[in-house]
């Protein structure tokens, strides 16, 4: 159940506090900070290492699809929003409708899965690996480790959809809630982290 | 819950603009054809992405009204991480890291 923590209020004559809401478990939200600053660590790796040879990342970047990588953002973007139209549902007690919308956002999990494994079965072909060069040992890794996120996140939106369709009382409803919540909110670090991937590995220049 | 509930939420606009933003970076990176340009147009991107990313933080993962430290990180890694990028692409402050 989310936390409210109302804020001391300086005096009686002011107006009320502010209301916080921490949703989802705290452990979770320890878990995608310290991921957000594991892969902030890893963009600036990026561009130091790009500062040394500008030109053959340009070359290197040239030979990524960048309509795949389009395509990679809105199907996390768009399973991002049907994750979040999933916990409002439930949060106004519409499991089926909240079922459904997790059931779109594993679709599209899936859809990105297979994109990436067309992408990289492509650069495969064309003779392209990981020991290519610089560049492509940073977009293997960085695109590699996302990979396994979205699949981890694609398993915790399986399991939070189960839980939801379990949830049948307000005592596991409310429980199920902070499930939803926190598995939401992995996955939507998921798509976080693709949104600067695809900029730095697909487009900046 | 009611399917115009579903569309016309702040979700949804926010979304939109999500979608929008993704496809303004991608012809951002088409419609730069020097390198003066292109690093101008690659800071742009960058600071599009973390604007998008300040996005799902506060709108999709709910931090908005999150307690002060956790609203804080989210806004201190925006900020000050895309910052920092743009700072490094548009100057040679990584012009040591050369390979």
């Amino acid at each position: 159940m989310p936390q409210h923590n109302t804020e001391a209020a300086p005096d009686s004559q002011s107006l009320p506090a502010p209301t916080t809401v921490q949703h989802g478990e705290e452990g979770v939200w320890l878990f995608i900070f310290g991921d957000m600053m594991f892969f902030g660590l890893f963009f600036v790796s990026f561009l130091f290492y790009r500062a040394g040879d500008p030109a053959g990342y340009d070359r290197s970047q040239i030979l990524l699809n960048q309509s795949y990588g389009l395509g990679n953002t809105l199907l996390l973007l768009t399973s991002s929003w049907c994750v979040a139209q999933a916990v409002h549902a439930f949060r106004v007690a519409d499991k089926s409708r909240c079922r459904l919308l997790l059931m779109l956002a594993i679709g599209m999990g899936i859809g990105f899965v297979l994109s990436k494994s067309f992408e990289w079965s492509g650069k495969f072909a064309d003779g392209i690996t990981v020991q290519t060069n610089e560049f492509f040992m940073f977009y293997f890794m960085l695109t590699g480790i996302h990979l396994i996120h979205v699949l981890l996140g694609i398993g915790v939106l399986c399991f939070v959809s189960n839980r939801v369709g379990g949830a049948d009382n307000a005592s596991n409803g409310s429980r199920c809630m902070v499930v939803l919540e926190s598995g939401a909110a992995f996955w939507h670090l998921v798509d976080l982290l693709w949104v600067v991937l695809f900029a730095l590995l697909y487009l900046v220049r | 819950m009611q399917l115009k509930q579903l569309l016309f939420s702040r979700i949804t606009v926010i979304w939109l603009g999500l979608v929008g933003a993704s496809c303004v970076s991608l012809e951002l990176f088409r419609g730069v054809p020097s390198a003066d340009l292109s690093r101008i147009g690659g800071g742009a991107v960058l600071v599009i992405a973390f604007t998008k990313c300040r996005y799902i933080l506060l709108d999709f993962m709910e931090l908005r009204d999150a307690p002060r430290p956790m609203r804080l990180f989210a806004e201190l890694w925006c900020a000050g991480l895309g910052a920092f990028l743009v700072a490094a692409l548009g100057t040679s402050w990584f012009g040591f890291g050369a390979a």
